[in-house]
């Protein structure tokens, strides 16, 4: 075979036909290992190389320098000069707050650069070339261009005034630095320094720089540069971001150092003798300042001197008015003593007079009253005399009355005695008249008496005869009625009748009269009783009223008699009464003449006394002349003294005003010296402080940065690591899987041709002669493979990688280059592995002898599994059933390849749709169910709402309901790391959750956040490395820190927040937080009506900013539909896997099967039965790889996630039961599909094959 | 009586611009319960014609009969189904199952036939009860044979066709496996094919047919077939 060359690769090629189904599933997985291994690290070189080529494009800087004081135009030069250094370009760099024409602040890098030389391409050219998108260059310095930053754009567009804000904190006076400070966007503009959406942190406002625009050098006002840009000689050559690169920039900026310090000191120098120069002239200054300031001094003190001489002149003459002063005085005050001592003579006589007529005036008051006291007693005496005879007068005429009363009641006692007498008379008559009727009547009664006896008797007599008779009554009464009610009846008849029989002398009419005439007497008796019992009662009454009256009369006669005593004993006191007041009028009459001699004495004294009065009088007048002569001339001595008094009170208040004149110069001279020296004293001060601050003056630094620092460069360094990361993971299990594709397929390729084999080492072949037939096949597969893998895999892995981050990086188009290292390394991996296993599948073959090899190998031992120990499942298998579930164990080598193959599919398609639930997730839940708010409104702290904001607020149409908080950029800090986030403090707790719910994502229960929370998101605080309970610090944007108490985590993918209640954040930062922020869920859809939104908002004067929430969902959207690509790339690639594998698996069996699939047909099995019997294994196969692949996709999902996660967003960690479903499903169909392409090979086996001998 | 019937079948193949007549214008018949021994030399066309017989290949001319019905007149499905059913196959190296025991590898044949014998039956008629349980690896040529046997029989077939069933044995058990083919013939009276080389063996056939070139050479009822034992070769 060796020997001809020709034959060999006839024998090849006919072997390669006959075997082509081998040879493409080992050129597929080769391929497939190839493409992704090769593919993914060419996409990290694709990918620094694209960005190279785009900064080699727009000449972008390799490295700058930032000096503290400015670059001059010597150190230009100096670096210009240095070796290896190509260009430089100076440039003005400010970071300064700048506001929109409706009062939007942003954080803005101000370039001052060359603008005018963007155009031309040769040596002197711009570095940082600037791509113009739309708009026109500037043409004055008040225009500029402008290049906005970030995934959400500040919204500057051409036209967009923007003006330097005052607020600026280091640029108290802005025209020190800028010439213009208001700038009209004319053109946009994309820059190589910035591509990144990450946010470019800067030292004004929340501390991450909204835009940057570019404006002509001559818009500064320095005099000094502040950066200075340079590439490098050759570093174009070189491959940004490789490590070739970097040392070459990192000696460059080595050298740059130290000319920076070379350079520093000499602008160190420069600045010592500016600041030297300027000290001296102010010495100068000072002491011109000094000697006039002592001259001033001087006159000023001489003037006071002339004062104080003056006011002493005064003083003398004054000092001598006093003592006249005082000498007046004195005289006035002798003279007046003796006048008012002569005075005080006459006085005291007239007090001495007019003490005795004073006393005889009393003297006479007491006669005066001794003799009206004898008036009013005679005038007592004679009123109790008059009162005296009115009651003795009274007293008679009462007595005479009495005496007169008397007499008669005597007169009327007397008249009625006698009439009591003849009462008594008349009492005794009727008495006896009364008696006499009484007798009569008494005899009348005696004899009716004897009558009625009599009638009784014969009315007896008369019944018994009639009951006799038969006519029985049953008394006489009856008979009597009986017979009165019939005068002439039967009844009186018989009756008569009756008696006259019985010889009776009486008839019946006898009878009644009888009985009349009893009733008769009867009558009258009783009326004569009645009339005596009357008679006897008024007998009876006259006796008793005449005792009384006998009794009265008795006692009226007791009465007279004591009043006729009495009458007696009256006129005797009367009498007496009479005797006295006749005595007490002569004793009045006596008193009456006294009183009268006395009355004459008494006016007597009185004309005495009033001649004393008079003299008295004359005395008073003439002493109150003395005094009144004396107290004139005294008034005018005084009034001449108070006059010179007030002249001297003058003289002294002139003498004191000019002292405190004079006083008030002399500290004012005092006070302005003072000031004066302080003042000099300060300037000297200053004079040496500037001359000591000389050795203080900061030395001058320059601090030089490559790329690294550069935001955009470092991330998308990062980014483009991340892919070799993963490159460097995921393509192992391709190699794995290929290796074992090639030791099953080339065993069994050495198995069916052993005969051969056996007779080629017979012929003498030696074995690696022999071996080198399949190291050839396998290796023509796999070089093939590797040929077809390397050509897609950097075709294909590149586009689909490059356009996902083209969503999150503004990227120039992509260089795909084949890269031959790659393509070398990769293939060198690849074959080692199939090489390694054909080897290894020829090597056991050839240790054979020959004989043995001729023979036919022992067809391989049966085993029994253990499911044959539980004979109730065993017993009830269908014989293919045991025999699949034998062959699954037999054959190991088929079930490891298989099985990973198709967990390597599975796990990839669980990775495909993983990410896209991740990312889904992070939009869907982030969106869905955490953000509940869709507008964030950036407002004026200061100042209360206007009439547009508040409208907007208040309008139930488009606001569902808003939380104020504040917010703002920090750091926060633990376990040593430090990371950016937005620290967000609700105004009122309570309220937050109604724009933004917080859960912990595990149990999704949810926080409620309270006025002691404070709460991080998930990412945040793992990157952090904290748990609840933990401490952590928080820096702010003015560098203030303070420490928090984590109190929970919540879920939260798209950006990373501190949350933290007001009352902790005003105990620890110290002061109270102002609302800065609106978060308002809004009724608003559609991105016409938002826009309309926005324009109204912005028209407000109390918001500054505001964004709707579904734009990052948009652009959350776009990393979604690019990711699809990915899943596309990703399903492919495992429908080949498991497709190659299957097709190995299926052409192994059938073939290693044929004769007895041949057996089976002849035996009647039908072909769906004989298919079975082989698709069986590979279903169960398939269903464990599937399973094993849920697994390995789990931990790949994760792997690639970790790795391609940015700091401040958390893809969703899960895989959705659905992408299980669809990667199961996807996996299950490629099997089948594999199956049904498959079966027509088991049809074409024919049943004479059976009749064949064992190979 | 003609219990299987060959009329005048044609079997050619084109190999090439060359054809092969691999069976020409063959014609016989065989009654039910016969012990048949088509012998020839190697390309006489004799496993063509047991290919036909056993429903494996079609002819392309003339009829088979099969206890009256047209066997060459069938579909794939219904050749399947008579394989099935109707015909026991002996090969000559056995072709069990390798991964299966010798009872699985009888119930293999007899769990897809309508009325099979007890799979341990049939491996008791070829007097393996004892190694039942045994995977072929384990046992030895003849006894493989006699699972193949085994195999043939439990699916309780109309014909019984065997393929040099002693070809890859050794004199001794071949005469054992010829013996055991004889009685089962006599014992079951199934009609029994055996396609051989080995001329020996005609003499315990009762019908053999000689085969040449594709065609019948000769055909003749054995009126005094011998036992097994007798035979020599």
């Amino acid at each position: 075979m060796v020997a001809s060359g020709k034959t060999y690769a006839k024998t090849l090629f006919r072997q390669i036909r006959g075997n082509i189904g081998r040879f493409a599933a080992i050129m597929g997985i080769v391929a497939l290992g190839v493409g992704f291994f090769a593919g993914m690290l060419a996409t990290t070189s694709d990918m620094h190389a694209s960005v190279d080529a785009y900064y080699d494009r727009e000449r972008t800087a390799d490295a700058f320098v930032k000096a503290t004081m400015g670059i001059t135009q010597e150190d230009i030069e100096a670096v210009a000069a240095m070796d290896g250094v190509d260009t430089v370009m100076p440039a003005y760099v400010m970071d300064a707050l700048m506001y929109t024409r409706n009062e939007k602040l942003l954080a803005v890098r101000i370039y001052g650069v060359p603008l005018e030389r963007l155009g031309d391409a040769g040596d002197g050219g711009f570095i940082n070339r600037l791509e113009l998108l739309e708009g026109r260059m500037p043409v004055s310095d008040d225009e500029c261009l402008a290049n906005e930053l970030g995934a959400l754009p500040a919204g500057i567009k051409l036209g967009t005034v923007l003006t330097v804000s005052p607020e600026n904190r280091s640029l108290e006076d802005r025209g020190d630095i800028y010439r213009v400070t208001e700038y009209t966007v004319v053109g946009i503009v994309n820059s190589p320094f910035y591509f990144s959406w990450e946010p470019e942190p800067c030292t004004v406002g929340n501390g991450r720089l909204d835009a940057v625009i570019y404006v002509n050098e001559s818009a500064y006002a320095l005099d000094v540069y502040t950066d200075l840009y340079l590439t490098v000689k050759d570093a174009g050559e070189l491959t940004a971001f490789t490590g070739e690169y970097e040392a070459k920039i990192e000696e460059i900026v080595e050298r740059l150092e130290s000319l920076g310090e070379t350079r520093s000191a000499i602008r160190y120098e420069d600045i010592i003798a500016d600041a030297r120069a300027e000290i001296e002239k102010a010495k100068a200054e000072f002491r011109d300042a000094e000697s006039e300031a002592q001259a001033e001094l001087a006159d000023a003190w001489a003037e006071i001197e002339k004062g104080r001489a003056e006011l002493e002149d005064a003083r003398r003459q004054i000092d001598e008015g006093k003592v006249e002063l005082a000498d007046a005085k004195i005289k006035l005050a002798e003279e007046t003593a003796k006048a008012t001592e002569e005075i005080e003579r006459g006085k005291r006589e007239l007090a001495d007079a007019l003490i005795e007529i004073e006393d005889g005036e009393r003297r006479l008051a007491e006669a005066e009253r001794e003799l009206e006291d004898g008036w009013r007693e005679y005038e007592s005496g004679h009123e109790a005399y008059r009162n005296g005879l009115r009651q003795i007068e009274e007293a008679q005429a009462a007595f005479d009355q009495g005496e007169r009363e008397y007499l008669a009641g005597l007169e009327q006692w007397k008249a009625a005695g006698e009439a009591i007498e003849r009462e008594e008379l008349n009492l005794v008559r009727a008495e006896s008249q009364l008696s006499q009727a009484e007798a009569e009547y008494n005899a009348g009664l005696t004899a009716l008496e004897g009558q009625k006896a009599q009638f009784d008797i014969l009315m007896f007599q008369v019944l018994s005869a009639l009951d006799a008779a038969g006519m029985p009554f049953g008394s006489a009464e009856e008979l009597l009625a009986a017979l009165e009610a019939d005068p002439a009846g039967p009844i009186y008849t018989s009756v008569g009748a009756i008696l006259s029989g019985a010889g009776m002398p009486v008839t019946p009419d006898d009878l009644l009269a009888t009985q009349q005439a009893i009733a008769y007497a009867e009558a009258e008796l009783s009326a004569a009783a009645a009339e005596i019992a009357a008679g006897r009662a008024a007998c009876s009454e006259g006796r008793r009223q005449l005792d009384q009256a006998k009794a009265e009369h008795s006692a009226a006669k007791v009465q007279l008699d004591v009043a006729g005593a009495e009458i007696e004993k009256s006129r005797q006191q009367l009498n007496d009464g009479w005797a006295q007041l006749a005595s007490a009028r002569a004793m009045l009459d006596d008193a009456r003449a006294q009183l009268a001699s006395g009355r004459s004495e008494i006016a007597k004294a009185r004309r005495e006394l009033d001649n004393g009065w008079r003299e008295y009088s004359e005395g008073v007048a003439k002493l109150a002349d003395a005094e009144a002569e004396l107290a004139a001339e005294v008034a005018k001595a005084e009034e001449e003294i108070r006059t010179a008094e007030a002249d001297l009170a003058k003289a002294e208040a002139d003498y004191a005003d000019g002292l405190r004149q004079l006083e008030e110069g002399e500290a004012e001279y005092w006070k302005a010296k003072a000031d004066v020296e302080k003042e000099l004293a300060d300037a000297w001060q200053e004079i040496l402080d500037a001359e000591a601050a000389l050795g203080d003056i900061e030395h001058p630094k320059w601090y030089v940065f490559d790329r690294t620092s550069n935001v955009s460069y470092a991330s998308f360094s990062m980014n483009a690591e991340k892919v070799a990361a993963i490159a460097k993971v995921f393509p192992w299990f391709f190699f794995f899987v290929a290796a074992l594709v090639a030791l099953t397929t080339m065993a069994r390729m050495v198995e069916e041709e052993r005969t051969q084999l056996g007779t080629l080492k017979a012929l003498g072949y030696p074995t690696w002669a022999i071996m080198s037939r399949y190291v050839v096949y396998c290796g023509l597969a796999s070089v093939l493979g590797c040929v077809a893998g390397a050509f897609l895999g950097f075709k294909l892995l590149p586009n689909v990688i490059w356009r996902v981050y083209r969503t999150v990086y503004r990227l120039p188009p992509l260089i795909a280059e084949f890269r031959w290292n790659l393509a070398i390394l990769s293939s060198a991996l690849a074959l080692l592995c199939t090489m390694g296993a054909t080897v290894s599948a020829c090597g056991s073959a050839l240790k054979e002898r020959p004989a043995a090899l001729m023979r036919p190998r022992p067809p391989k031992v049966g085993k029994r599994v253990f499911l044959e120990r539980i004979s109730v499942i065993w017993s009830r298998l269908k014989f293919s059933h045991k025999a699949t579930a034998r062959n699954l164990i037999r054959y190991k080598r088929n079930f490891v390849m298989t099985v990973l193959g198709v967990a390597g599919c599975t796990a990839l398609l669980v990775t495909g749709f993983g990410l896209r639930d991740s990312i889904g997730d992070l939009a869907k839940t982030q969106f869905d169910e955490i953000t509940k708010y869709d507008l964030y409104i950036g407002v004026k702290s200061s100042s209360g709402y206007d009439s547009v904001l508040s409208e907007f607020l208040s309008d139930p149409d488009k606001v569902a309901g808003y939380v104020e908080a504040f917010a703002e950029t920090a750091y926060v800090i633990a376990n040593g790391k430090r990371i950016e986030t937005t620290v967000m403090v609700p105004m009122d707790s309570g309220e937050l959750a109604k724009v933004v719910t917080l859960r912990d994502r595990s149990s999704g229960k949810g926080i409620a956040f309270g006025d002691s929370s404070v709460v991080l998101t998930e990412k945040l605080a793992a990157n952090l490395g904290l748990r609840p309970g933990d401490t952590f610090t928080i820096e702010n944007s003015d560098g203030e820190t303070a420490e928090f108490v984590l109190s929970n985590i919540a879920e939260y993918y798209a950006g990373s927040y501190a949350y933290v209640n007001k009352y902790d954040y005003a105990r620890a930062i110290g002061k109270y937080p102002a609302r800065n922020v609106l978060m308002v869920s809004t009724l608003v859809v559609g991105s016409d009506a938002q826009d309309d939104v926005m324009s109204t908002l912005l028209s407000s004067d109390s918001v500054l900013g505001a964004q709707f929430i579904s734009q990052i969902r948009e652009s959350l959207d776009t990393v979604l539909n690019s990711i699809d690509l990915i899943v596309v790339v990703l399903i492919v690639s495992s429908g080949a896997l498991a497709a190659i594998v299957l097709y190995n698996l299926i052409n192994i069996n059938i073939e290693e099967r044929k004769k007895e699939l041949a057996t089976l047909k002849v035996l009647g099995f039908h072909s769906e039965e004989v298919a079975a019997y082989i698709f069986r294994e590979i279903s169960i196969l398939t269903v464990i790889g599937t399973i094993l692949g849920f697994g390995l996709g789990i931990l790949l999902h994760g792997f690639v996630i970790r790795t391609v996660e940015q700091p401040d967003f958390m893809f969703g960690r899960d895989v959705s039961p659905l992408s299980f479903a669809l990667a199961g499903g996807f996996t299950l169909a490629f099997s089948f599909l594999v199956q049904v392409a498959m079966s027509p090979r088991l049809r074409r086996i024919k049943m004479v094959d059976s009749m064949k001998a064992v190979e | 009586m003609d219990y299987v019937v060959f009329d005048d079948v044609c079997k050619h193949y084109q190999m090439g611009t060359h054809t092969i007549k691999a069976v020409d214008h063959v014609s016989f018949t065989v009654d039910e319960g016969e012990f048949c021994v088509i012998v020839g030399p190697s390309g006489a066309g004799k496993t063509t014609v047991l290919n036909m017989l056993g429903g494996m290949d079609s002819c392309d001319s003339g009829r088979i009969l099969l206890g009256g019905r047209d066997i060459s007149a069938l579909s794939d499905r219904q050749l399947t189904d008579y394989r099935r059913y109707d015909v026991g196959f002996v090969f000559q190296f056995y072709n069990l199952v390798q991964n299966l025991t010798a009872l699985e590898n009888v119930e293999l044949a007899s769990e897809i036939c309508k009325d099979p014998y007890d799979p341990q039956e049939a491996l008791a008629m070829v007097g393996l009860s004892d190694r039942m349980f045994n995977f072929p690896s384990e046992l030895s040529g003849g006894e493989q044979q006699r699972v193949a046997i085994a195999r043939a029989l439990a699916k309780n077939p109309k014909i019984l066709l065997c393929d040099e069933p002693t070809g890859a044995l050794d004199y001794a058990t071949g005469r054992s496996i010829l013996k055991l083919l004889h009685e089962t013939c006599k014992n079951t009276g199934k009609t029994v094919f055996v396609i051989t080389h080995n001329q020996a063996i005609t003499r315990m056939a009762d019908r053999v047919i000689h085969m040449r070139s594709g065609t019948v050479a000769d055909m003749y009822r054995n009126p005094d077939p011998v036992p097994a034992e007798a035979i020599e070769w």
